[in-house]
């Protein structure tokens, strides 16, 4: 295995229209760098330029060294592949596995995900499947994008144990906007323009609303979801927690109308939806064209939407929604619907992928919607089994 | 390279060899009689490799065409088309049987180029796949109006570029370690 060494030294990298700057540091293998920065930054862009995928995103940079230069590298995405060649976890394993590490099959967990077909795993499931990928392939250099978000407490501690293991071997890198990460190791902040103190965004627009669902039956797959009873009146709160692949968002999307169900869902009001997948809404239009369509054209709220957004960071409308990082992206489809008069908000795995400073904005903007009498489901994957609590979680959960 | 690898994939090979051969020479002769015969085969071979799912869909396809077939046999006359019926059997018996993991064998032992294959059928799937989530995405965000169809449409669509650039990267980091080297670059 070859010794690995990133040097970032008076590193830069282009943004979209700003140049990010990167703290000078040098790391080598073994051991772990974090890449740390706010939402927008560069982490995914900086870390596709460290797994060599710069030429084809196009990425321009200066100042990162990457030793040696055959080095082999891997790349876990944010979002997990949309492409796998193989069917099953084992499958993709074994195809990529040339060398002799075997998987870590000694543990029930992993052995569970391998055993499932690719097609049948939930979002969650697929993240930790590419975290068990990179532990396999043992590269020089092995790249994290925030390889910890979306996962329930169990998948976050296997995860933590093989980059633990790997790190122990080779070079470790992981793009996050949390500080003090575990395990331990050097880190690289990405300075950008920071956010101006006290934003101060206009009040939501919260309709009166609420919800009844009785005896709930929904089947999506092989999975079969079941909710008892759920009340809320206007100005409530729920959290629905559970492992991932529970059925947190089959709930959601069947609440929101998407999906067939057995059972008695009464809404009172227009429901406002935001997927934890943000790319599965028309990744071909600009940020304007998504803001336009979920405020249904309402002046009022693309102005206030566009005015909050650009407090947050998200400031060219003409920008592709594509383009965007997956926290901008969240804001995009979550503050327009703050603004519209819905008077239900479903809210697929809280605040995820949203850094500190811009969270404790939008928990404060959900409270206000809270108050003008809006209804807030949200989802967080947490616990052992499907269950609904009262109340949000914490801006930091 | 173990020649059991191949196996399975040679067996659906022979079976789809000796149905071409037999409609060359026979299907003119009796097209009725071979083209049942590779019809049956083909749907044992799909019950057995691909489930029951894929074995009703190939019959449903064999009835349309059949309507079809003998709609246009009595309009024109013409009674040899039945042998579409073994055409379409012996194609769908070569490429609707061979599994993911049949083709991963290949690729691992020297076949590299069938990977394509195999991506062109994922590829297929994930087109599929990302149209019905788009559509459950824009129903729960537009409500269930008729044009959340169209809109399910043109969001695929429109996700095609990102898709390619999606499939590129993984394959740039995948391919290398597929083809037992890692991946490096010289820069």
């Amino acid at each position: 295995m070859a010794r690995a060494i990133i040097r970032f030294s008076n590193a830069e990298i282009h943004v979209g229209d700003h140049t990010a700057h990167i703290s000078n540091i040098i790391a080598e293998s073994p051991g772990i760098l974090y890449i740390i920065g706010p939402n927008g930054s560069g982490k995914t862009i900086l870390l596709k330029a460290i797994s060599g995928l710069d030429e084809i995103n196009d990425i321009s940079y200066t100042g990162i060294d990457v030793k040696p230069n055959n080095a082999r590298k891997w790349l876990v995405p944010q979002d997990p592949w949309l492409i796998t060649l193989g069917d099953t976890g084992y499958d993709e394993l074994w195809l990529i596995s040339h060398n002799n590490h075997s998987p870590p099959a000694n543990d029930q967990l992993v052995r569970r995900i391998l055993d499932k077909r690719i097609g049948y795993m939930s979002y969650g499931e697929r993240k930790i499947l590419e975290v068990i990928k990179a532990h396999n392939v043992m590269p020089d250099i092995a790249c994290f994008d925030e390889p910890y978000s979306g996962l329930d407490e169990k998948y976050v501690e296997l995860a933590k144990k093989l980059i633990e293991d790997l790190s122990k071997r080779t070079l470790v890198v992981i793009a996050t906007n949390k500080e003090n990460s575990y395990p331990e190791g050097r880190e690289a902040h990405i300075m950008v323009g920071q956010l101006k103190d006290g934003i101060d965004p206009p009040p939501p627009m919260g309709a009166s609303g609420g919800i009844v669902i009785e005896r709930l039956v929904v089947k999506r797959g092989r999975k079969r979801i079941e909710l008892e009873e759920l009340r809320l009146r206007s100005g409530e709160a729920v959290t629905i927690i559970g492992p991932n692949g529970s059925g947190k968002t089959s709930t959601l999307l069947a609440i929101a109308g998407a999906l067939k169900y057995k059972g008695r869902i009464e809404i009172k009001g227009r429901t406002g939806f935001v997927p934890d997948d943000t790319l599965l809404v028309s990744p071909g239009v600009t940020l304007r064209d998504v803001i336009e369509n979920l405020c249904r054209h309402g002046k009022e709220c693309i102005e206030q939407s566009f005015f909050t957004l650009k407090e947050l960071g998200v400031k060219d409308g003409e920008k592709p929604y594509v383009a965007l990082s997956d926290g901008q992206r969240r804001l995009t489809l979550l503050i327009p619907q703050l603004f519209s008069g819905r008077s239900v908000l479903l809210l697929d795995s809280w605040l995820e992928g949203i850094d500190s400073r811009r969270r404790r904005v939008i928990y404060d903007l959900i409270n206000q919607y809270l108050e003008g009498g809006g209804v807030v489901i949200t989802t967080l994957p947490r616990g052992e089994e499907l269950d609904v609590v009262e109340g949000l979680p914490s801006p930091y959960d | 390279m173990s020649l059991k690898a191949y196996l399975p994939l040679m067996i659906r090979a022979g079976a789809f060899i000796t149905g071409a051969i037999l409609l060359y020479l026979f299907g003119d002769i009796n097209p009725v009689l071979i083209c049942s015969l590779l019809a049956i085969i083909t749907v044992v071979m799909l019950m057995k490799i691909r489930g029951a799912g894929s074995a009703i869909s190939y019959v449903m396809s064999v009835v349309i065409i059949l309507g079809l077939t003998f709609f246009f046999m009595s309009i024109y006359g013409v009674y040899h088309n039945i042998t579409y019926i073994g055409y379409y059997s012996i194609f769908i018996l070569f490429f609707g049987t061979v599994t993911d993991r049949e083709l991963l064998y290949t690729v691992k032992h020297g076949g590299n180029h069938l990977v394509l294959v195999l991506l062109a059928l994922k590829i297929y799937g994930i087109i599929v796949e990302r149209y019905y989530r788009s559509l459950e995405m824009n129903k729960a965000l537009l409500g269930r109006q008729k044009t959340v169809f169209i809109k399910g449409i043109v969001s695929t669509l429109q996700s095609l570029p990102y898709l390619t650039f999606r499939i590129a990267e993984y394959l740039h980091i995948h391919l290398p370690y597929i083809m037992g080297r890692g991946s490096s670059r010289e820069k």
